[in-house]
Parts: structure tokens; C-alpha cells; sequence
């Protein structure tokens, strides 16, 4: 069986969530594994989030904001920035490994860009395997 | 902690866990003594040990107030107060085991989910950790030897709290056992010690997280198990046993009592002077929950240059540094931390401890800019004041 990632995406309500829905309404493709978590902003995003999406089998974490500067509540997008930054090294130590997890920003009408950002990152993580957390097929 | 013989086998009608074998709260005199002296009374007059027993008593989880139940800290003080020893902390465990299911905990502390769920995670079989990389150049760890350092969750906490650097605890430690010429194993398959799963009433993490450390510990041949917390040392000392049978031919160690024992044989030597006024924290786990009080002050006292306060509320009566298992965190915490923090500041500018979590929860105050603001008090882990004096 052929490997399909399960990403936990968490977007904003503002932009990230906008985009995905417009990725939907304009047809673009991008993968089914791609599992939405809707959040106000970012900035609420807790790093243990990240840590309970891999313990509940999720293969990558992908957190989609505003661009910087256009965060709706001002400054949200890069307090998440820096929240996640600090899970580098725990997810090293865990041999999870940063590159399982994304942070980028999505404006409202760019549903063009959430699906790229959607395809490319499941591309990324299907390359670097299952979770190793994961423990059966879901 | 003491270990009492009569065990009711029903409390309030549930089923308690035999396992415990500390469910004594029938001896209670209703003296009120644990009320007077319990942290969490003084700044919420509603909250009494005595009162969470009772309604234990009374029935399930509709008698317990939640929040009682998750605002205890499990420090200890009411027990160590009380005349027919009620073994209080353990009996919030086992209610907490028992009402967890029932209960929705609607504000768990700020980390308790990072805690949480690094706990789970470590519980998991597929797990391969790279916990090594803390270490640094220029010293030396082993894959197998007679001793081991069980780092607990240092390496994880690290950089998460910005405002302590944790893993220089671990590198302190490290850099005292070479300079004694232990040379420790710091291993890749260690996992999370349990204690914040077992204080939380999660029994089952607790169990599978004490089996996997065991095999791995069992399998190596050390003959020793170093902690530098005092979390992970009342677990691994008092709590592995329990679950999963004696160590046979393995001594448990909290660092403190190493360097003590290291110093006296004359096998390490402290000799650069240290300038400093320090007072001295017991943390729960290690002071009450494990009567170690001598250790860390025969450490402080090998110092050169240390000059030795103690604060007004020390050894069994020590203060809580506020937050139990990062089960609760809110302004009564701050109310508490800002209390020891001006005695310890009026007693010395530096305050050391022998628990990682204290010296967390004491930083994280000193951090949040308190509106009350203290002198410049530092917060210092005992061992890496200890690695400072060697030459």
C-alpha cells in the first residue's frame, strides 16, 4: 500500500482558512490527507499542539497564517513563528526532525498558494516517510 | 514518604487502588492542622485538605470539587504537619486516578499540555530519540558503564523555557562526575520518568513509561542511577519499585548526594571560591517526599566561598515553589512565588535549588517582570553552582 500522508493543518481564520476555502471553491487539487484545524490566529497556536498531532499518528504539521505585517490581530503570525521555533529542538530529540513541520502564510484570495503549499509540503513529508510515532495504518 | 498499614479497600464508594497502600485518611482527628499549613489555604481561604477528604467520603465525582482536586499541589506540607501522618498527597493521586475519567478540567496549567503530551508521546514503542545533543564538546559520556545519568525530560525542556537554560544543569553535571572520573552513560533509550503522568491521575503512562526505563536500566549493568531531579529521583527511588519490583543491586542517586558523597570520599574537589550568599529551596519531591535535607546543604557547605543562609520555612516546612506536576498555574501560584521569592531575597541574592521544575517556576515568575518587583534575585540549580568551583 502506498504510503499517504496525514498532515494536521492548522489555519487562521483570517487568511489561512480563507485561502483553503478558496482553494476548494476554484477547483485546485490538493491532497486528501491534508486535515484542517480552524484557529482565530496563530498566535494561539501552543507547541504542544504540534506535539499532540504527532502523538495522535499525524505524519506532519502544517500551521498556514497571515503574511507578516497583515496579521489581523497585528502581531499573531510571528508570536506563532516564534512559539514553534522553540520546538526545534525538541522535535530533533523526539527523531521526528524539524522538517515534518511548516510554518507559512496564505493571504484570503490566495487559494492558489494554499494548494501549492499543501502539495509541496505532503510531497516533503512522503519522502521522509511515516511518522515513526505512527503505529498502524489509520 | 511514609507508608501507613490499613488500607481501606472503599472510598466513597469506589474502588481504591490497592497498589497505593497509603489510604489512611480515616485517621484524621479533624484537628485542622493540614488547613494552617497547607500553601494553597493562604491565599484561598475555600481550599482545605481536610475538606477534599471529606468529600471524598461523601461520594464521586459530584462530592469533589474539580477544583480542589487539581489545586493541590501535592507538596506535602499537610502531611509532614499532621499529628496521625494522613498521607494527603498520595490520596489526592489515587482520587485523581479515580475521577479522572469524570472530570473535564477546564484550565490545566500553560505547560501541563507540553508536559502531557511529551509523556505520551516518550509511552509510545516506535519512539527513536536523539536525546544526546545537549551535551556539547569536551565532555565525556559512555554508551555503557557502571553509572548512569538519567537526564529526565532536560534535554525537552530546553529551550522551550527561554528563561532558564536547562540543559546546563545536565552539562554541570557531566562535567562534576568527569572531573571525579566517572565517565556516566546518557542514553538514547531513556524516556520520560512518569512523574507528572502518575500526579496526574494517568496511572496506565506512568506504568508503561517505569517498564520501558526498567528494561533498559536493568540491561545495562549499571550499578548506580544518577538523577540531578529531584522529580525524577522520587520517582525512580520511591515509585519504580512499587510498579514494577525492587532494583536489585541498583542505588538510586540525586546528584546532591553524589557530589556530598564524592566530596567526602576526596574524590572530587571543589576548590575555586564561589563569592556568592545563597539560601537554599527544598523541593518537595526531594525534601519531604524523600527526607533528603542533609545532601544539598553538605554541598553548599563544600563550596568555598559560599556563604550559607537559610530562609525562616526549611526542611519539612519548607514552601512550595508553587506548582505541582504543572497541574496548575493561576494567580494564587504568583501569589505564592512572589511570598518565597521576598524571603529568599531578603536572606541572599542568589537561591539555589535541586529541582529543574523549582528552578523553572521560580524563573518563570522573576521572568513575567512581578508588579511587586523584586531585588535581583537569581534562581541556581544546585549542581551547576557545584561545577562552578571546580579549578
Amino acid at each position: 500500500m502506498t504510503f499517504e500522508p496525514r498532515i494536521a493543518t492548522f489555519c487562521c481564520n483570517w487568511c489561512g482558512y480563507s485561502a483553503a476555502d478558496q482553494a476548494g471553491a476554484t477547483k485546485l487539487p490538493y491532497p486528501t490527507g491534508v486535515r484542517i484545524v480552524r484557529l482565530m490566529c496563530t498566535g494561539m497556536m501552543d507547541p504542544f499542539y504540534v506535539l499532540r498531532a504527532f502523538e495522535r499518528g499525524f505524519d506532519g504539521v502544517m500551521v498556514i497564517g497571515c503574511h507578516p505585517g497583515s496579521c489581523h490581530y497585528k502581531s499573531g503570525n510571528l508570536q506563532a513563528k516564534e512559539q514553534l521555533g522553540r520546538l526545534a529542538g525538541v522535535l530533533r530529540a523526539l527523531g521526528l526532525g524539524e522538517e515534518r513541520v511548516l510554518m507559512d502564510a496564505a493571504s484570503a484570495p490566495e487559494g492558489a498558494r494554499f494548494a501549492m503549499l499543501a502539495n509541496d509540503f505532503v510531497e516533503r513529508v512522503r519522502q521522509l516517510g511515516p511518522s515513526p510515532l505512527r503505529e498502524a495504518a489509520p | 514518604m511514609s507508608e501507613a498499614a490499613s488500607v481501606p479497600a472503599e472510598v466513597g464508594g469506589a474502588r481504591a487502588n490497592p497498589s497505593l497502600g497509603v489510604l489512611t485518611a480515616e485517621g484524621c482527628i479533624q484537628c485542622n492542622k493540614c488547613t494552617f499549613n497547607c500553601p494553597v489555604h493562604r491565599v484561598d481561604v475555600l481550599f482545605s485538605p481536610r475538606k477534599v477528604i471529606l468529600q471524598s467520603y461523601l461520594g464521586g465525582a459530584d462530592a469533589v470539587s474539580e477544583r480542589d482536586l487539581w489545586a493541590c499541589l501535592t507538596c506535602g506540607e499537610c502531611q509532614a504537619a499532621c499529628p496521625t501522618q494522613v498521607p494527603y498527597p498520595a490520596f489526592i493521586r489515587a482520587q485523581r486516578e479515580r475521577l479522572r475519567d469524570e472530570m473535564v478540567r477546564a484550565a490545566p496549567c500553560k505547560h501541563g499540555g507540553l508536559k502531557d503530551v511529551l509523556a505520551q508521546i516518550m509511552a509510545k514503542p516506535g519512539l527513536r530519540q536523539d536525546r544526546r545533543q545537549w551535551i556539547g564538546d569536551g565532555l565525556r559520556v559512555a554508551d555503557s558503564g557502571e553509572v548512569i545519568y538519567f537526564t529526565g525530560c532536560m534535554p525537552y525542556l530546553d529551550g522551550v523555557f527561554s528563561y532558564c537554560d536547562s540543559a546546563e544543569i545536565g552539562r554541570a553535571a557531566i562535567r562534576l562526575m568527569n572531573a571525579a572520573g566517572i565517565v556516566p552513560v546518557v542514553a538514547n533509550a531513556e524516556r520520560c520518568c512518569g512523574h507528572d503522568a502518575l500526579w496526574n491521575g494517568k496511572r496506565e503512562t506512568f506504568e508503561t513509561l517505569a517498564r520501558a526505563n526498567a528494561e533498559w536500566i536493568r540491561g545495562s549493568g549499571a550499578k548506580r542511577l544518577v538523577t540531578t531531579c529531584a522529580e525524577c529521583y522520587s520517582m525512580l527511588k520511591h515509585e519504580y519499585p512499587k510498579a514494577i519490583g525492587p532494583w536489585e543491586g541498583i542505588e538510586v542517586l540525586h546528584m546532591s548526594e553524589l557530589i556530598a558523597e564524592l566530596v567526602k570520599d576526596g574524590r572530587l574537589t571543589l576548590s575555586k571560591p564561589v563569592d556568592l550568599t545563597v539560601t537554599y529551596q527544598d523541593p518537595c519531591r526531594l525534601g519531604r517526599h524523600s527526607k533528603e535535607y542533609d545532601a544539598p546543604r553538605a554541598v553548599l557547605a563544600a563550596i568555598p566561598g559560599v556563604t550559607f543562609v537559610e530562609m525562616d520555612r526549611v526542611r519539612e516546612a519548607s514552601m512550595c515553589c508553587g506548582v505541582g506536576a504543572y497541574s496548575n498555574c493561576d494567580a494564587q501560584t504568583k501569589f505564592l512565588q512572589q511570598d518565597r521569592l521576598e524571603e529568599a531575597a531578603s536572606k541572599a541574592d542568589h537561591l539555589v535549588t535541586a529541582c529543574p521544575h523549582c528552578r523553572i517556576h521560580f524563573s518563570c515568575y522573576l521572568d513575567g517582570k512581578p508588579v511587586d518587583a523584586l531585588p535581583a534575585l537569581k534562581i541556581v540549580d544546585l549542581t551547576v553552582l557545584a561545577a562552578k568551583a571546580l579549578g
